[in-house]
């Protein structure tokens, strides 16, 4: 826990920060959609349309902060697909809007019974933004304040016959609120190095039709981006993700919630003005989870186009 | 009654000359005579078969016995009225003694030679006049002809994934026992799963099975080796030791995935068919309904098993998996009233959701006996559930509860009173046998009888009344 506290310090101390790669995307459970919502529309005018394809692998068997070997061979992954859109209806408020497609499997390596598998249509998002201080030549600051919504448009009941549990499921089932804000600094001029920094809080307070609650979570990611050039970028960052527990019919469910850190490293190609390929991935730091075991992300990493309208 | 007077009488006087004057007869067809010492009679059938038979009182014996000295295959027969042997009773409807006619059973003792004890008798007319055959334990749970949706005997929609898949909570194959109880994580209080099988004692502790739920063993069985399986749900607090099939390729289980109502589903790794844990039976595919065989098992502090069993041995937490076997995996989950999942019959409050009970079916009826409910010291329930006469022992401090048939095969039927101080020794009866926590007489005149198990087994309250809504609540 020390360490963890250490390492965030660390990272906000070090004004790491996060840059506008278009990142990671996951419709199940355990990760925020917003990683993949576009929110690069800021000028009156600008529409963005992005698609991120992620892949996700939850393999990890942790105990509080420390993992332990799986000698089931578990293997669970996800794999999603997302189309992102970013309108600016002015120079200071814009919005964005996400649905995914996601696929899940599950297998333990020991198990005469063959790997599951669910698929459908995921969680939909939809966010305001509003851009009070805004990256301008004579400005190095930027500042993003956003609302938005977690839509339960996708399929909650796949497994067929026998139905799967929730985090195999595409759709969590339940509205969610959704509070962002962004912040970006430029360190010269040409804004050519930023360090960038984002938080937002999911607060789902909704259960679905089986009664179960996903949990409430924190997102801070800060980090530094650089651009080489007008094609090429990268950027480093580290996100602090914090969770409370899954509840059902207001109960939690143990082995649920805890901390985590993570390094989240990514480059960004530009073909033209109008097109960018992106590539990210992330990577645990640090974690320290609650209850007495949990399967939680070895890794994922995520490939993205996005192109201006 | 006149008879069974007659018979203490005959004990009393040693087979007196007074005796054989006293019980003289007179003979009707087919009834069946005692002159003297002589049991004659005149049909007794056996499946197809009918014999005359004749038995001797032998003396000097209490209970009675007979022994069989003559019997006559007869070809020409009527059955009516005729007294019958099922292979175990032999049930005479009309005997004969000094000119009242009674009825009488007696049950086979041996066969080499073969000897009869006398069980019980009435005037005829007064009770039934056929065998006393105690009535077949009914070893179902569930409905006998449930709904089948999409192949299941329970709705699908309430069989629930629990998380880790298939074998994502794996089972114990190979487990390995110890003496040197020092070296592993229990503690007196801690609470474990009983098992005695002849001189095999062996003990599975909570701290192990929360992490794997299923552990395949072997046991010497009748002097067969036979592979049982131990399962133990943590969300419902239900341990069962079912018999592996001798024909099957794999007699073994593991766990399914699958949750209903909250509770362990197996499957069997023959068939991979799903077996509900606390409906004891199969749900799905070529196993559906099937009734395993299932062996008793007693739930207990380390402590108390320690304290019955001095020469336990102990699963040991070397099972080749990295589990953090000191961790209880389900937070406050035993003790607080939330539920992980949906099951049927949430809203019945009448006890906490965690309240350990002991509870039984037969047939249709269901009955609990709240653990907590019970005295510190041993306490002894005689009591009737639907058509069993049944007694519940347990103790509240030494959190048990086990119960048993307390009608015995000659249709005997006991009633029974706690005995302190004496475990595993917990209960006698008024024949003055007393009884230890597996049934099983250990000393008194039926030493070595065995109480009939029933369907019965330790449970969170939430998951019996979730399973058999219809439940009473002792007292």
């Amino acid at each position: 826990m020390s360490r963890l506290l250490l390492l965030i310090v660390f990272a906000c101390l070090s004004l790491l920060g996060s840059i506008g790669v278009h990142a990671a995307t996951c419709g199940c459970a355990a990760v925020p959609l917003l990683d993949a919502i576009d929110t690069s529309a800021n000028q009156a005018g600008d529409f963005y349309i992005n698609f991120t394809t992620e892949s996700h692998e939850m393999n990890d068997l942790v105990v509080g902060s420390k993992q332990i070997s799986d000698e089931t061979n578990r293997r669970r992954s996800s794999i999603s697909q997302a189309v992102s859109m970013s309108y600016a209806i002015s120079d200071r408020w814009a919005v964005s809007g996400l649905v995914s497609y996601i696929e899940h499997s599950r297998k333990v390596g020991t198990s005469l019974f063959g790997e599951q598998n669910t698929s459908g249509l995921s969680d939909g998002v939809i966010l305001l933004r509003y851009t009070p201080i805004y990256q301008t030549p004579f400005s190095r600051h930027q500042l993003s304040l956003g609302f938005g919504l977690r839509l339960p448009i996708g399929k909650d009941d796949a497994g067929g016959v026998l139905t799967a549990s929730e985090d195999m499921q595409p759709s969590i089932g339940a509205r969610g609120s959704i509070y962002w804000g962004s912040y970006s600094y430029a360190f010269n001029q040409a804004a050519t190095i930023q360090f960038n920094a984002s938080v937002s809080y999911i607060d789902n307070d909704e259960e679905n039709d089986r009664g179960y609650t996903f949990a409430d979570e924190v997102n801070f990611t800060a980090g530094l981006s650089q651009n080489i050039g007008i094609k090429f970028a990268y950027s480093a960052s580290l996100r602090y993700r914090n969770t409370t527990a899954d509840q059902r019919n207001g109960f939690d469910i143990p082995n649920t919630g805890g901390q985590w850190l993570d390094f989240v490293p990514a480059v960004q190609y530009s073909f033209t003005d109008k097109l960018d390929l992106g590539l990210s991935g992330r990577v645990p730091i640090a974690r320290d989870l609650d209850g007495a075991i949990q399967f939680t992300t070895s890794y994922s990493y995520a490939v993205s186009l996005t192109y201006a309208l | 009654m006149k008879f069974l007077r007659e018979m203490k009488r005959i004990k009393r006087l040693k087979f007196s000359v007074f005796v054989i004057v006293f019980l003289s007869y007179s003979v009707a067809a087919q009834q069946a005579t005692l002159i003297g010492s002589v049991v004659n009679i005149l049909v007794v059938t056996f499946g197809d078969q009918a014999f005359q038979v004749e038995l001797t009182l032998v003396a000097d014996t209490d209970p009675i016995e007979l022994l069989l000295v003559k019997a006559v295959e007869l070809t020409d027969f009527s059955t009516e009225g005729a007294s019958t042997f099922d292979g175990s009773t032999l049930a005479v409807p009309s005997l004969d003694v000094d000119g009242v006619a009674y009825w009488a059973n007696f049950s086979l003792l041996s066969t080499e030679p073969p000897v009869f004890v006398f069980v019980d008798a009435g005037v005829a007319g007064t009770s039934p006049p056929q065998s006393c055959t105690r009535p077949e334990l009914d070893p179902s749970h569930g409905p006998d002809n449930p709904e089948i949706i999409a192949g299941f005997s329970v709705p699908p929609s309430e069989l629930v994934d629990g998380g880790p898949g298939a074998d994502g909570i794996p089972s114990i194959d190979n487990p390995l026992f110890t003496q040197d109880f020092g070296s592993q994580l229990i503690s007196p209080l801690s609470m474990v799963i009983g098992i005695k099988i002849g001189d095999d004692v062996r003990a599975y502790s909570h701290t192990v099975l929360d992490w794997h739920e299923v552990v395949n063993d072997e046991f010497v069985i009748d002097g067969q080796q036979q592979s049982v399986s131990l399962s133990y749900c943590p969300l419902t607090g239900s341990a069962m030791l079912w018999l592996g099939k001798m024909e099957s390729s794999d007699p073994t289980f593991g766990t399914s995935g699958r949750l209903y109502n909250s509770n362990l589903v197996l499957f069997d790794r023959e068939t991979l068919s799903f077996w509900s844990q606390m409906l004891e039976q199969g749900i799905n595919s070529v196993e559906r309904l099937t009734i395993p065989d299932r062996l008793q098992v007693v739930e207990t502090t380390w402590a108390t098993w320690q304290e019955m069993y001095p020469q336990t041995t102990l699963m040991t937490a070397e099972t080749g998996f990295s589990a953090p076997y000191g961790l209880y995996p389900y937070g406050s989950y035993q003790t607080d009233n939330s539920l992980l999942f949906n099951v049927n019959n949430s809203g019945d409050n009448r006890l906490h959701r965690k309240q350990r009970v002991v509870g039984i079916n037969v047939g249709t009826s269901s009955k609990v006996y709240p653990i907590s409910n019970f005295d510190g010291d041993v306490t002894v329930v005689n009591d009737t559930v639907g058509a069993m006469d049944i007694v519940v022992t347990g103790s509240s401090t030494q959190n048990f509860g086990v119960i048993f048939n307390r009608q015995l095969e000659d249709c005997t039927l006991l009633n029974f009173s706690s005995v302190q101080g004496q475990l595993p020794v917990i209960m006698t009866d008024n024949e003055g046998t007393q009884w230890d926590i597996f049934g099983t007489a250990v000393t008194g005149p039926r030493a070595g009888t065995q109480l009939q198990k029933t369907n019965s087994y330790i449970a969170f309250w939430f998951a019996w009344t979730a399973f058999f809504p219809n439940a009473d609540i002792y007292p």
